[in-house]
């Protein structure tokens, strides 16, 4: 087990900037719908002016309902513990890291669908039903790249595998990171698997699951997102950065951070130029990712 | 040794006095659970000593041929021991009080007989070193808990199970007969276990058929698919506590069986592994879809036995393989991701049976989708059941995590180790863990929040409560547990797993602790990552507490879209929760739905009724078991009801038999 | 030495999978395309000094199989207005997964098939796989699918893996043999193409599970 805690700076500048990264993604919406746009400190806002408000609590709901958001958010805010960010390696570096860091977002995720479920709405039930599917697709994925990852690097924890020094590179790096986009979009409820600007019953998702929080629930909600999408994203520009040759040690994170803010713009361009899959045809672009993860698998040296 | 005699005594008489105490409930409640207890404490008390002592050894002459009274608790049998006689000990607490809820409408002389001698026979199955102890113990074991689960016997459902349980069981044995016989034909023609252990002559041809038997026939007991199809019917049909040891600890004696034949077998070919990482890959995935297909809880629960003993089978099966290659990282790993998981699944198992019991004793009901807002009237068995749900699911920081975790190590350090084309074992294992994890999530979250969220779907589920202190105690200590097992793997691992590991894999115990060392660091980093989880909720809450402080915290209904007259049944169901993943896998679970689709303006009846039946039985056994029955039917000739031709028949056999038997001499 | 051709085969298996996964039909002409042109720049990352063979096979190849083959089935599913394969005997899921099963095994069994064929040792890795990849997809989609048009593009692929296949054994067999494959698969393309167009314009569907209809 080893500390690094110069790495804890990462950590906070996650906790700072990750909500600027998911108020990108309109903008970049809005470009290309030809509108202005929000402010990229839009979230920031929103933020503030949900902890500002106060609450209403639906009668049917229990403990579960309150304990839930909290739970999500640490246990996701947690997880930025174990991640090598920006170039640096992660403030605990251990030996299996990286299952313990699937699993907590697996432990955010269970108490997202119960908090939804207390509700007792259908609504909220349909959400959930739908994440529970698609977090299962998603994890052979997630689990299979990580596999080719780790078995490149002959290592067991993260920070070894994206501060490595004969990083993967070639077919199996861009199958890798196809598949990594696919979870990125997966995870965060993004198009084409989800949309997040609406909570109509087509795309009853995530958007859906949160229907009834409120107040400064739904502030935890909406940065448990946020830092979400900063940890997916981070996880794949650091494999796309790997390759570059060394640069100095401001040069780097530098590097990383502008591959994410590109990447959230990425998500912004997809989001705005194809549409949301059918829900029945999810599953197949999610095994799809299993299998092309698969194939750089057996394909990696 | 003698304290686990006295034990076994303990229990047996305590049994028998139960039986003669029918007469008056309590007096059999008391005698039986109370017999129970502390014969379960007893037990214990060899079972932790054996772990780290030389094996305590028992052996007395008995007049049976090929049979002595030979025990034996060394470090594998105290493990199970520990396992199952502490499972039995909560299990009784909770029973006590339980199965009192049945007082009046049965006598409970007969539970309590037939659930001490199941305690019984799964010790000394567990003990016992002689190959006919084993089978005479084995099926102890399997008559006591037939007993139990025909114990509502007046439904047709419920006799059909145990008629199901009692005809697996014995095709089960039958095998395990065939695997003794065949060790002892290579044993000097000895059953003893002493004699089985100095078997070297042993071809690998002979010693693949005795694997591959053993796999059927302790696999029949344990619940791998295929041969799983009377674990879902039996499980749910006993009392709940029997079902928590059934399904908890009963089950796992078919582990320790295929454990213990290995140790007699010498070094395990690649093939034998590679069939226990199928063969769990198979369960473990399957177990968990037809458990999210089903809408009975307790049904649900006994499929996820499946699962689970799938998992347990791809730890070992990856161990095997460890071996096998010369891997001790991973064989060591492996091993102790099996077992561990064995005695995980025994404790989160065994806590949502009980929890399922108390729901099913307070609202008469397993039928999920007739649930609904329980947790608001029984707050204690919602967050224990919560708990149960989180570790079962693998979950940080709760036990089942840890084996897990331990599984994963394993396969992935196959990944890199594995020579070409061995590694598919390894991926296996690690697409099947992921996709358990994210069903296992769906399930539980579906099972959780479908009978304990939301609002009650019955409205005579109004005046439900808590069970009393016995079940509680069972609970909440279980509950515990799901929480210590890590401290335990963390600081008594060693003890724990190093002597059990080292009698099934032979490797040197120095390496066996090198290797568990390299534990501790993940578990540190669990721990440290845990608590930084726990003191951010706090802090979470109490800021949310100050933010909420002096504003409007409102109530209201649930947001229904406008919609005016809502009521409870409109809520998600469970099967309309699981359908989408249902759907996915139609191939296999054969989900039958029968719907009635409303029609015209204004639809007067409309209703959909899906049941998910299983496909191993419906679609191999049933068909099987239909041409074997038309083929015994064409001997319907041979049977006239008339005793005197009957006799002929026994007098032309015996004859036969004779002449046979001149013949060979 | 071969990073190219590797790249171009990966590529190619990627392809295959699209193919199986999706159920339009204008896409997987799109990756037929594709595939032929990856096919087409094939024979050119074989050897350092290109022949005029190579260059022959593979302006052919281009033709056949970039141009000539995908038009004519995108002019058939325009004349029998089916943009998609509906409810295929296999779904579209399970056979991506076999798919990708066939891909495992063929790397698995790929040195042991070189040892057999007694190739040369730093034979491109990739190619067998490939190979026998696309074939198998090719077969499944013929074996599985609907819609005859589907069946078109089915053999079309599988000609491509036959192609890759050739590829390993091309300075033994002769260019004309290549190209005579080649030229049967388009007129196999042609025929059934034709076939395709006269079903659809007498029965109005091209569902060849309903041409025992047709029987006397």
């Amino acid at each position: 087990m080893t500390w690094h805690w110069s790495s804890l700076s990462v950590v906070l500048a996650a906790l700072l900037l990750s909500p600027l990264l998911l108020g990108i993604i309109p903008r970049v919406k809005a470009w290309f719908a030809g509108r202005q746009g929000q402010p990229l400190f839009q979230v920031y806002y929103d933020l503030a002016k949900l902890l500002g408000k106060g609450a209403v609590y639906s009668t049917t709901t229990t403990w579960v309902f309150r304990l839930g958001p909290l739970l999500s958010l640490s246990t996701i805010a947690a997880s930025l513990l174990l991640l090598p960010m920006l170039e640096f390696p992660a403030t605990l570096q251990f030996s299996g890291d990286f299952l313990l860091f699937v699993y907590l977002f697996a432990m955010a995720r269970f108490f997202a669908i119960l908090t939804a479920m207390d509700t007792g709405s259908s609504f909220e039930g349909m959400g959930a039903s739908r994440e529970a599917i698609f977090a299962t697709l998603t994890e052979p994925a997630l689990f299979l790249s990580l596999a080719t990852l780790l078995k490149h690097n002959g290592t067991m924890s993260l920070s070894e595998v994206f501060l490595s020094a004969a990083p993967l590179t070639g077919t199996t790096m861009i199958l890798i990171a196809f598949v990594l986009l696919i979870v990125l979009l997966a995870e965060n409820c993004r198009v084409p698997v989800d949309d997040p600007t609406t909570h109509l019953e087509l795309t009853m998702i995530h958007e859906v699951m949160v229907l009834d929080n409120s107040g400064p629930d739904l502030a935890f909600i909406t940065y448990t997102a946020s830092l979400k999408l900063w940890i997916t994203s981070n996880i794949l520009a650091q494999l796309l950065v790997a390759p570059f040759p060394e640069h100095g040690a401001l040069l780097r994170p530098l590097l990383a951070f502008t591959t994410m803010v590109l990447l959230a713009m990425l998500v912004g361009v997809i989001e705005s130029t194809i549409a949301r899959l059918r829900l029945i045809y999810v599953p197949k672009l999610l095994v799809g990712a299993s299998m092309l993860a698969l194939l750089g698998f057996t394909i990696a040296r | 040794m003698e304290i686990f005699l006295i034990a076994l005594f303990v229990l047996a008489v305590g049994g028998a006095t139960a039986l003669a105490c029918s007469f008056n409930a309590r007096l059999a409640s008391w005698m039986g659970a109370g017999s129970a207890v502390i014969g379960c404490t007893l037990g214990l008390i060899p079972a932790v000593r054996s772990l780290t002592t030389e094996p305590l050894t028992w052996h007395s002459a008995w007049p049976l041929p090929y049979c002595s009274f030979s025990l034996k608790i060394d470090a594998l049998a105290g493990f199970f021991l520990i396992v199952i006689l502490g499972l039995s000990l909560l299990g009784a607490l909770y029973g006590g009080e339980y199965l009192y809820g049945y007082a009046r409408q049965r006598k409970l002389g007969t539970p309590w007989l037939s659930f001490n001698f199941l305690i019984i026979g799964m010790a000394l199955t567990v003990a016992a070193d002689n190959g006919l102890l084993f089978l005479l113990a084995w099926e102890v074991m399997t008559l006591s808990s037939f007993l139990l689960v025909i114990f509502e016997h007046e439904q047709a459902e419920v006799r059909s199970a145990g008629l199901t349980y009692l005809i697996a069981a014995h095709i089960g044995v039958a095998f395990l007969i065939l695997v003794f016989l065949l060790l002892s034909e290579h044993a000097s023609g000895s059953m003893d276990f002493a004699y089985f252990l100095q078997i070297h002559d042993l071809q690998s041809k002979t010693a693949g058929i005795i694997f591959f038997f053993s796999i059927i026939g302790f696999g029949t007991k344990a619940g791998f698919m295929p041969f799983h199809v009377w674990l879902p019917d039996a499980h749910p049909a006993a009392p709940s506590h029997v079902s928590a040891i059934m399904s908890g600890v009963m089950i796992k004696t078919g582990i320790y069986g295929i454990l213990r034949i290995l140790t007699f077998l010498g070094p395990p070919p690649p093939w034998w592994g590679g069939l226990l990482v199928n063969v769990g890959v198979v369960s473990g995935v399957l177990g968990v879809w037809f458990a999210l297909a089903q809408h009975d809880l307790k049904r649900l629960l006994a499929y996820h036995s499946v699962e689970n003993i799938g998992i347990i089978a791809m730890g070992l099966g990856i161990g095997l393989l460890g071996i096998s290659y010369h891997l001790p990282t991973i064989a060591v790993l492996g091993l102790a991701g099996g077992l561990l998981h064995v005695m995980n699944h025994a404790i989160f198992k065994g806590l949502l049976f009980l929890g399922a019991g108390a729901v099913l004793q307070a609202t008469h009901t397993r039928e999920m989708d007739h649930l609904g807002g329980v947790g608001k009237k029984m707050p204690l068995t919602s967050v224990v059941f919560l708990i149960g749900a989180v570790a079962i699911c693998g979950l940080p920081p709760l036990n089942g995590f840890i084996s897990e975790f331990f599984i994963y190590w394993a396969s992935f350090l196959g990944t890199m180790q594995f020579a070409d084309s061995r590694i598919i074992f390894a991926l296996a294992i690690i697409v099947a863990l992921a996709l358990i994890g994210g069903l296992a999530v769906a399930c539980f979250s579906k099972a959780f929040s479908i009978v304990f969220l939301g609002e009650p779907r019955n409205q005579e589920h109004q005046h439900i409560h808590d069970p009393g202190v016995a079940m509680t105690i069972a609970m909440v200590f279980l509950a515990a547990m799901c929480f210590l097992v890590s401290i335990l793997v963390l600081y008594c691992g060693l003890p724990l797993l190093g002597q059990t590991i080292h009698i099934v894999s032979k490797l040197e115990l120095q390496q066996i602790e090198y290797q568990l060392a390299a534990i501790v660091p993940p578990l540190k980093g669990l721990f440290l990552i845990s608590s930084v989880v726990l003191l951010s909720t706090t802090f979470l809450m109490l800021w949310r507490k100050y933010l909420l402080n002096k504003r409007q915290v409102g109530k209201a209904v649930t947001w229904d879209c406008g919609y005016l007259a809502p009521n409870a049944r409109m809520q998600y169901t469970s099967s309309s929760y699981a359908q989408p993943l249902v759907d996915l896998n139609c191939y296999i679970l054969r989900t039958r739905k029968d719907v009635q689709k409303p029609d015209g303006y204004f639809p007067q009846t409309a209703r959909f009724l899906s049941h998910t039946l299983d496909t191993a039985m419906q679609k191999l056994y049933r068909p099987m078991f239909e041409v074997i029955a038309r083929l015994f039917n064409k001997l319907m000739w041979l049977q006239h009801g008339y005793l005197h031709i009957y006799m002929l028949y026994l007098v032309i056999t015996l004859l036969s038999l004779f002449v046979f038997y001149l013949g060979i001499k | 030495m071969y990073e190219w051709m590797d790249t171009c085969l990966v590529a190619i298996l990627v392809l295959d999978l699209y193919i199986l996964g999706t159920s339009r039909l204008i896409a997987v002409i799109q990756a037929t395309i594709v595939q032929g042109m990856l096919l087409g720049i094939l024979p050119l990352t074989v050897h350092s000094q290109e022949t005029i063979h190579h260059w022959i096979l593979s302006i052919s190849v281009l033709l056949s199989n970039v141009f000539l083959m995908p038009y004519l089935a995108i002019l058939l599913i325009r004349k029998v207005e089916i943009r998609r394969e509906v409810e295929p005997f296999l779904e579209f899921t399970p056979s991506l997964m076999i798919g990708m099963a066939i891909a495992f095994i063929s790397f698995w069994i790929a040195p042991y098939s070189q040892k057999i064929l007694q190739l040369p040792q730093h034979f491109p890795r990739m190619l067998m796989p490939a190979a026998i990849t696309t074939a198998m997809s090719g077969f499944i989609i013929l074996a599985t699918r609907r819609k005859a048009v589907t069946q078109v593009l089915g053999y079309l692929v599988m000609e491509n893996g036959i192609y890759i296949w050739g590829l390993t054994l091309l300075d033994k067999m002769p260019l004309l043999v290549e190209l005579g494959v080649i030229l049967g698969i388009f007129m196999t393309v042609m025929v059934m193409a034709t076939v395709c167009y006269r079903v659809y314009l007498r029965l109005g569907h091209v569902n060849v599970d309903e041409l025992s209809n047709l029987k006397g």
